[in-house]
């Protein structure tokens, strides 16, 4: 309750500060145009240009915010630590190789641990002793609910990567139109450079969709990267553990004890 | 940080003392955010967490787009942008730039120019002139000022003077009206007027074959026996309007004691119909009403042009010789030129209250009426606002069209160009300078609107392919104004068809368009000694003219609203055209009539044709 409460008063904060300077920012360039307009080159800022865009900038700054909330949200739970802890998989499989925890024991180490390989290796342990079909058939079966939730959102990722653009085209079609409606309104006929500063601000808006949708589509392949690298290394460490739990992998380690020395060198 | 130590930081970085302190803010916002984030935020949900950063790393890049600065071009909008400037070098203004002195500003450094640091200097000047003048003897500075506005434009001046006939040099002597002057002959003007000490005796004595030398020369300070000497000097083309003799011009020119009673009757109601702050009421006297004319919504223009038909009402007083010095309507004019001073803004605009359509017709007839009161009375008091006005329409002009229309800037129209060229030429005989180029792309607007199969008839706008008689009569009249010649330097066969045209639609009750008739009177008045047919056409446009206007005429001085555009000036505005009409007859000498009878009109209009 005090966190949200401070989380609640955090964001008040970062609004105001988010309002402050962007005011400031106008203040600037209102201040500054008289000077711009002495010097010898007129200046703008970048800001200011954007603003110009049209209507059409809101919605992909709409976008832009709820991919920043996505891919924050995605890079924190794909954190290897949320996934597969090293640490954990390594000491779980220790431990069971060498016969220091039996099933009920192995299931409370999972069920302690958050990490979705602890989920995967739950499901595993719950067919103990069972053939290592079975075993495996548990393991993808969890396996690919974990695929599937690592996934989540990312389509978000790349909904805004196909709609930003859209958005900026829709908003350049809207300012040609007006640019085309005055020109053809007042008595500019023959006066170019009215069509090209309208069409210039128009263009603004595709500029600023582009700029959303082309880092949305980098991280989204990345994420899609990171969510394969991560499923393939899960499945390698459930057929691990397959070795070890299933009816032929306990048989062979009772035949080869040797293995489990290997095992414990390797540690 | 203290300030004196983020300034070097600032200029290293090349931001703004202002961005510098932004930026150290958010950098240490986000060190406190993300240690927030991991400590005491540890526990909250992922969501809000990445909210927060979400929001944050969009604060930083808003104000990374707000720090960086780019240079714009041409691409208009947003605030920042200046104003686009049109340049334009074309061969006929490449001739016109070489021959302007580096002295003549142009307009848009005369734009620039402090208003009062300008009106101090020529304040200074006239001051200076002044006190010479009291030091030495009064009649040294006519002769003066007309030689240097003649040194202004140097190379047409002789061009001039040979089609002339002796024109030039007589015109400081006969400014004096002082035998005296004749006589002594000061120094400073000995070499020119040497010449006119004889030159002066010629056209009196040629042209007033009754009238014996010496009782010309009489005659001549008895013509306005106070007046003219207190005037430093008095423009040739307005020295008619107090000439004594001024009955005798108007039987010579057409008119008779119906007409010259009836800009006395159209005087007397414009005096009553004056307000008491010195306005005339455009919406009083009925302006502003919708007509539709010309099938085109002008939105009501008119009701808020005062200045407009003030100016108009003011210029019919000037042009029968009333002004604000003397004259049986001094108070009028005064307090009529005071409404204007009032109304004036301060980049020299006069057009009052007046909406879209009607703006820069006001502003061009007021500054029409204080050009030509300053010119008539060369009262300093006037400057800064014949000035002002002046620098307003030259900045006003299209700078490659040549034209004006309802806003500065516009490309331009016939019906606009010729109040603005007439302001101009006023302004330059207040000694305001008006640079060539101005006339060089004036003179190319005439030109885009010629029409007709030898260039003699004009349209309204450069566009448009059918002429009208009311812009043929207005662009006959600018050319005669630009040129100043009475032919407008036409071919023979352009002459012929506008003349032609105009003399097809001779003024009737038929039809009031007392615009069309103002500048048809105007031009076939100074174009009629120029061929036979055109000396008839003008007689036969005068009949018509006085006929329909005498007749017209209410009870009450005024000419009524029937006419064409009456539904946007309003009463003032039909009387006072209709009284300006009327005046024709003396409200300009044109230069070719200054060997003529009549004793003043002996002086040549200085006036130099500008290089071309």
């Amino acid at each position: 309750m005090d966190a949200r409460r401070a989380a609640i008063t955090t964001m008040a904060a970062l609004a105001a500060m988010l309002a402050a300077p962007l005011a400031s920012a106008a203040e600037e360039a209102i201040e500054a145009a008289p000077v711009a307009v002495e010097t010898t080159i007129p200046t703008t800022s970048l800001w200011q240009v954007l603003l110009a865009g049209g209507p059409l900038v809101i919605p992909i700054f709409v976008c832009s915010f709820v991919l920043m909330l996505v891919v924050f949200e995605r890079a924190m739970a794909l954190r290897r630590s949320r996934v597969i802890p090293k640490l954990f998989v390594e000491r779980f499989l220790l431990q069971i190789s060498e016969g220091a925890v039996d099933r009920q024991g192995a299931l409370e180490l999972c069920e302690e641990n958050t990490s979705l390989v602890a989920d995967v290796f739950a499901a595993a342990l719950r067919k103990w002793g069972k053939p290592a079909v079975e075993v495996e058939q548990a393991i993808l079966d969890e396996g690919e609910r974990a695929a599937s939730s690592m996934r989540r959102y990312l389509r978000a990722i790349n909904g805004v990567s196909t709609v930003c653009p859209l958005f900026g085209l829709l908003g350049t079609v809207w300012g040609m139109i007006e640019a085309f409606n005055e020109i053809a309104g007042s008595s500019a006929m023959g006066r170019p450079e009215l069509l090209a500063g309208g069409i210039g601000t128009a263009l603004m808006s595709t500029a600023a969709g582009l700029c959303v949708a082309i880092p949305a589509l980098i991280l989204y392949l990345y994420f899609i990267g990171r969510v394969d690298a991560l499923v393939m290394e899960l499945d390698r460490r459930g057929q691990d553990l397959v070795h070890l739990i299933s009816a032929e992998g306990l048989e062979d380690r009772r035949n080869r004890p040797v293995r489990t020395s290997k095992a414990k060198k390797a540690a | 940080m203290p300030l004196h130590h983020i300034a070097p930081l600032a200029t290293l970085l090349q931001l703004p003392t202002f961005w510098i302190c932004v930026w150290i803010g958010l950098l240490t916002a986000t060190v406190a955010i993300i240690w927030l984030i991991r400590t005491r935020l540890r526990n909250i949900k992922s969501w809000q967490k990445c909210a927060i950063l979400s929001l944050w790393v969009h604060v930083l890049l808003a104000c990374l787009t707000a720090t960086v600065q780019i240079a714009v071009g041409s691409a208009g909008g947003g605030p920042g942008y200046g104003p686009p400037i049109q340049v334009a070098l074309l061969p006929d203004e490449l001739e016109a730039i070489a021959t302007s002195t580096d002295a003549t500003p142009t307009p848009l450094e005369e734009f620039e120019l402090d208003p009062d640091a300008t009106d101090v200097e020529t304040l200074k000047a006239a001051d200076d002139t002044s006190e010479v003048d009291e030091a030495e003897k009064p009649p040294a500075e006519p002769f003066e000022a007309p030689q240097l506005l003649a040194k202004a434009e140097p190379a047409p001046e002789p061009a001039v003077e040979e089609t002339k006939a002796e024109p030039e040099p007589a015109a400081p002597t006969l400014n004096e009206t002082d035998e005296q002057v004749a006589v002594e002959t000061p120094p400073p003007a000995a070499e020119p007027a040497g010449a006119p000490a004889d030159a002066t005796a010629k056209p009196l004595a040629s042209a007033a074959e009754s009238i014996a030398p010496t009782a010309a020369v009489a005659a001549a300070p008895a013509a306005s026996p106070v007046s003219l000497p207190r005037r430093k000097q008095l423009p040739a083309p307005y020295a008619a309007r107090f000439a004594a003799n001024r009955t005798e011009l108007v039987a010579a020119g057409g008119g008779n004691t119906q007409t010259e009673g009836a800009v006395r009757a159209a005087l007397n109601w414009l005096a009553a119909a004056q307000s008491k702050d010195g306005r005339w009421d455009a919406k009083r006297h009925g302006a502003g009403r919708e007509y539709y004319v010309l099938g085109q919504d002008r939105k009501g223009a008119g009701a808020q042009a005062d200045t407009g038909v003030t100016g108009l009402a003011l210029l019919s007083f000037l042009g029968a010789g009333h002004t604000h010095q003397e004259g049986l309507y001094q108070p009028h004019v005064g307090s009529g030129l005071e409404f204007l001073r009032r109304s004036q803004q301060p980049d020299g605009n006069l057009c009052g209250d007046a909406g879209l359509f009607a703006q820069m017709y006001c502003h061009s007839m007021a500054s029409f009426a204080v050009s030509e009161a300053m010119a008539m009375t060369d009262d300093e008091r006037l400057g800064p606002l014949v000035r002002g006005a002046t620098r307003y329409t030259i900045a006003a002009q299209h700078p490659t069209d040549g034209g004006w229309r309802y806003r500065p800037g516009d490309t331009g129209d016939t019906s606009q160009l010729g109040w603005q060229v007439m302001i101009l030429r006023s302004a330059e005989r207040c000694d305001v300078p008006v640079p060539p180029i101005i006339w060089t792309r004036v003179d190319r607007f005439l030109r885009q609107v010629e029409r007709g199969q030898a260039g003699g008839l004009a349209v309204y706008r450069p566009e448009e392919a059918r002429p009208t008689r009311t812009m043929t009569a207005e662009a006959l009249y600018c050319r005669q104004l630009v040129t100043g010649r009475a032919d407008g330097a036409l071919s023979p066969a352009a002459l012929r068809e506008a003349i032609g045209s105009l003399s097809a639609e001779p003024p009737s009750t038929a039809q009031v368009n007392l615009y069309y008739w103002y500048y048809a009177t105007l031009a076939l008045h100074r174009a009629q000694h120029t061929t036979p047919e055109a000396g008839e056409a003008w007689r036969r446009w005068n009949d018509a003219l006085t006929r329909t206007l005498l007749a017209t005429q209410n009870k009450d001085g005024s000419w009524p609203e029937t006419c064409i555009w009456a539904g946007y000036g309003g009463r003032v505005f039909t009387t006072a055209l209709g009284a300006m009409c009327l005046e024709v007859y003396y409200r300009y000498v044109p230069p070719e009539e200054s060997v003529d009878a009549s004793d003043i009109a002996a002086q040549p209009d200085w006036q130099a044709v500008p290089p071309r």
